[in-house]
């Protein structure tokens, strides 16, 4: 199955051409998961960036109390995540665990993903471009929900 | 176009969330955000639209079922 109309409903590739989103979906494969299933932990080493098709993904973060997590927030159908650390190559910064059963997602290891962006700069640097708007998005919603009043 | 939206739920008892919409979402309509259903109260755009995509900001409130 080819997962490039997927893929061009994805923020991060916004712009790029039938080509170019066919090289992406060559570093891609499927996974499924269901309703707890941890897909990673917060501070583990990264590798990877996720890409959800369907269902849903809770991010949360540890707090001081032993074994609790705080929801950060619930990501669904066409959203990416682990981009952080493909960005700066850090321990994950957050965790992320399957709310939904079923749910699929696209995984891209982050090497290939990289080498891909620096081969290619036609891909790279828009694809550069839209991650740190992805990121600006996001932090915006984190302000937003600080903002709602409890 | 796709509508990339951040969802946050008023009186903070959901983390909030975001999610590709095909439709854009208007004031009135019912969103599922995990297995609760919300209505959301306030629609805005947050970033002028890039390309395909337009980002908008729902807030939302609990159904009451």
């Amino acid at each position: 199955m080819s997962i490039v109309p997927l893929l061009k409903k994805v923020e991060i590739l916004n712009s790029l051409s039938e080509g170019q989103l066919e090289k992406v979906a060559e570093l891609c494969r499927e996974q499924t998961s269901n309703a707890g299933d941890i897909i990673f932990k917060e501070n583990d080493k990264s590798s990877e960036l996720y890409l959800i098709q369907d269902g849903l993904v809770g991010i949360t973060l540890s707090v001081p109390e032993p074994g609790t997590e705080q929801s950060i927030v619930t990501l669904g159908k066409g959203q990416i995540f682990g981009e952080v650390a493909l960005v700066d190559e850090g321990p994950r910064t957050a965790s992320a665990r399957c709310i939904a059963d079923g749910t699929r997602l696209w995984v891209a290891k982050r090497a290939d993903f990289i080498s891909l962006c620096e081969k290619d700069t036609s891909i790279g640097f828009p694809v550069m471009k839209n991650i740190a708007a992805d990121l600006s998005f996001k932090l915006r919603l984190v302000n937003l929900t600080r903002k709602e009043p409890s | 176009m796709i509508y990339k939206v951040s969802f946050v739920v008023q009186g903070g008892g959901h983390p909030g969330a975001i999610q590709n919409m095909e439709k854009r979402p208007e004031k009135g309509d019912r969103v599922k955000l995990g297995d609760k259903f919300y209505e959301i109260v306030e629609v805005l755009e947050i970033i002028p639209s890039r390309g395909e995509f337009g980002y908008l900001h729902a807030t939302c409130r609990p159904v009451e079922e």
